[in-house]
């Protein structure tokens, strides 16, 4: 028997053709998720006793969900979808990201344009499009201050837009290093350096010199063998991880990290459980953007049978996967007993938390860059990650001008952690072991009917996962 | 039009097959009380499936075969060859994919469908099995109205 396990936590039917991707919120409240139907849902969840979900988006039908969710202090949960964009893109889309603020969504569609959207006076609304790319769009990817966004797709290309005020979008660079479609971008948590993942078994590595995007490394050669599908930054930023359809996931690492590794042993363990906040002052975690120096330090090899389409290393330092075996695997670094007896831990901590002792009120001021949390405590409580337990908010009102007040019953640990300056870490539950070797912790055969499109974890409640299939569900896991 | 890509091709009878009744009804599928699926049911749906460039079928142009197909009822595989008729074949992605859309539309979401070209059949065998390979691509190329058109004309039955 597996040390951790995932545990269905909700299944969530809606779309009516695959679901291509989904992506949490920054603050981890909200789930997008986008299909071939050509919508985007956005997902949210309700407590037994709360009533009525408020309607945060009054632009569709609010639709309610019957999940599986368990029940815990605050009664059971219900996820149900809130929100459905729709009426925008022609053909399918393909990949959707949300603005560091959480105030935005991006969507990217097969129709060769990619949509910002953003949430005003409760409806989610289209104020962008951004045009150029020759046909299918396959990612877009928001840098986190929130000033870039990047896109790539069948033309080969790698695009590079610059956020100006009233909502306009400038492309600043086109790369077009890679000789086949890009399947995937991602921004590393420093922000200085992206990296592109494509069907011509290359990935590569672009940062600014000042003048325009370079590629700073091709990891091919002794890399992939075959079309990398995804790729993830550890949540320090010094690792990346790919998955491909040649069947394995690899993990890279920067040469010079991994030369200085004996001397930075305590820095480094102090830094695994960092949940994806970085320290402005060491963007890079070891890297240097113009010579990150990536090598091939492990390969996953003999855990999937089918093309490994998507892959996402958690706040937890846990790697999860899915692919088109239905399969969702999770992979973890030194003795999953370990981080059985974490994962305890912090279940025995979940049920011990007071209730209705703290108020939190969160608000987007116009012009505010992030949320602004007004915390009131009454009585002493401490701080911790209350998964989907009682720190979750619902939101009770919103007002005219797109903000939105959430109340919280518990103690609400994850809104200030990741709704605040992101300095807090509060939901540090590390369950890796840096330094040690990488094993499967467990595999979740047949998570789905049909392939696995993406998994995605939660960037505030570090055990929940969401994933999306062709069997036009999205599901949520806790690991346990 | 444009010149034919193999102007005589090799035409061949339309078999008639006879079902063998085989006792190999799985434990699994018994118990679900249906026939497990087998190569001969793959062969028939695609068989008629209409070349492209001629007036023939698939099967009359030897591209697919009953021996060219491989299942694997209970874990849900199936798998198919298909021989162009000539190395150089353009038509080999298009034929690839009415094969997929073909069996796509035929058999249960549970199975898992490979479509590769025979080994050296095709002087770009690794691309084009590639591109088969790759659902993305596919999706993308299905939602291409003339491309759709095309493969739903190699679909259409023989009036």
């Amino acid at each position: 028997m597996d040390c951790v396990s995932l545990e269905l936590v909700a299944s969530l039917p809606g779309h009516e053709d695959r679901v291509w991707s989904v992506a949490w919120s920054p603050r981890g409240d909200l789930l997008a998720s986008c299909s071939g139907d050509k919508t985007v849902r956005i997902w949210t969840r309700r407590f037994g006793a709360t009533g009525p979900p408020a309607a945060i988006t009054g632009n569709s039908d609010v639709n309610h969900i019957q999940s599986t969710g368990s029940t815990n202090a605050s009664g059971a949960q219900q996820w149900y979808c809130c929100a459905i964009l729709d009426q925008c893109h022609s053909r399918t889309i393909r990949n959707i990201a949300w603005s560091p603020n959480g105030r935005a969504l991006a969507t990217a569609s097969f129709d060769a344009t990619v949509a910002i959207w953003e949430l005003s006076g409760g409806v989610w609304e289209q104020v962008a499009e951004l045009e150029g790319h020759e046909n299918e769009v396959k990612c877009v990817a928001w840098n986190p201050d929130g000033r870039l966004i990047a896109t790539c797709g069948r033309d080969r290309s790698v695009w590079i837009w610059e956020s100006l005020p009233g909502r306009e979008f400038e492309c600043v660079d086109v790369k077009q290093g890679h000789t086949q479609d890009v399947k995937a971008v991602r921004w590393h948590p420093g922000g200085e350096l992206l990296v592109s993942a494509s069907y011509d078994d290359t990935i590569k590595l672009w940062n600014y010199d000042g003048d325009e995007w370079v590629c700073s490394q091709t990891l091919g050669g002794c890399g992939h063998t075959s079309t990398v599908w995804d790729v993830s930054w550890a949540p320090d930023g010094r690792r990346l991880a790919s998955c491909s359809d040649d069947l394995t996931i690899k993990l890279w690492e920067s040469g010079a990290a991994g030369a200085g590794a004996g001397a930075e042993a305590g820095r480094s363990s102090a830094v695994s459980g960092d949940s994806g906040g970085h320290d402005g002052g060491d963007g890079g975690g070891g890297l240097v953007p113009s010579r990150p120096d990536l090598r091939c330090a492990t390969t996953l090899s003999g855990y999937h049978q089918r093309t490994i389409f998507s892959l996402d290393w958690g706040p937890t330092g846990l790697i999860a996967s899915g692919d088109g075996d239905d399969c969702i695997c999770v992979f973890g670094q030194g003795d999953p007993e370990l981080a059985r007896v974490a994962l305890r831990a912090s279940e025995e901590e979940e049920k011990q938390v007071p209730v209705a002792t703290t108020t939190t009120t969160v608000s987007w001021d116009d012009g505010a860059e992030r949320p602004v949390v007004h915390q009131q405590q009454q009585g002493k409580v401490e701080l911790k990650d209350q998964d989907m337990g009682g720190g979750a908010g619902d939101i009770t009102d919103v007002d005219p001008d797109g903000g939105v007040r959430v109340k919280c019953p518990g103690s609400d640990a994850e809104v200030s952690a990741l709704g605040g300056g992101g300095k807090e870490r509060l939901n540090g539950l590390s369950l890796g072991q840096e330094g040690q070797s990488w094993g499967l912790w467990t595999r979740m055969v047949g998570a789905h009917d049909a392939d696995v499109n993406c998994v995605r974890w939660n960037p505030a409640h570090p055990r929940l996962l969401a994933s999306c299939s062709d069997d036009k569900l999205v599901k949520l896991w806790r690991l346990r | 039009m444009s010149e034919l890509i193999n102007p005589n091709p090799i035409v061949h009878e339309r078999k008639s097959t006879v079902r063998i009744k085989s006792g190999q009804r799985t434990e699994a599928s018994a118990a679900e009380g249906r026939e497990p699926i087998d190569a001969l049911e793959i062969f028939d749906h695609i068989r008629d499936i209409n070349d492209p460039e001629h007036p023939y079928t698939l099967e009359q142009l030897n591209v697919v075969s009953e021996e060219q197909i491989e299942v694997d009822d209970g874990r849900g595989r199936v798998s198919v060859q298909f021989t162009p008729t000539v190395a150089h074949c353009s038509m080999a992605t298009l034929i690839g994919l009415s094969l997929r859309v073909k069996l796509m539309r035929s058999l249960p979401p549970r199975f898992k469908i490979d479509i590769k070209l025979s080994p050296g059949s095709h002087s770009s065998e690794a691309a084009v099995n590639k591109q088969l390979a790759d659902k993305e691509r596919v999706a993308a190329a299905l939602e291409n109205p003339n491309l759709l058109s095309m493969v739903n004309r190699c679909l259409t039955p023989p009036h």
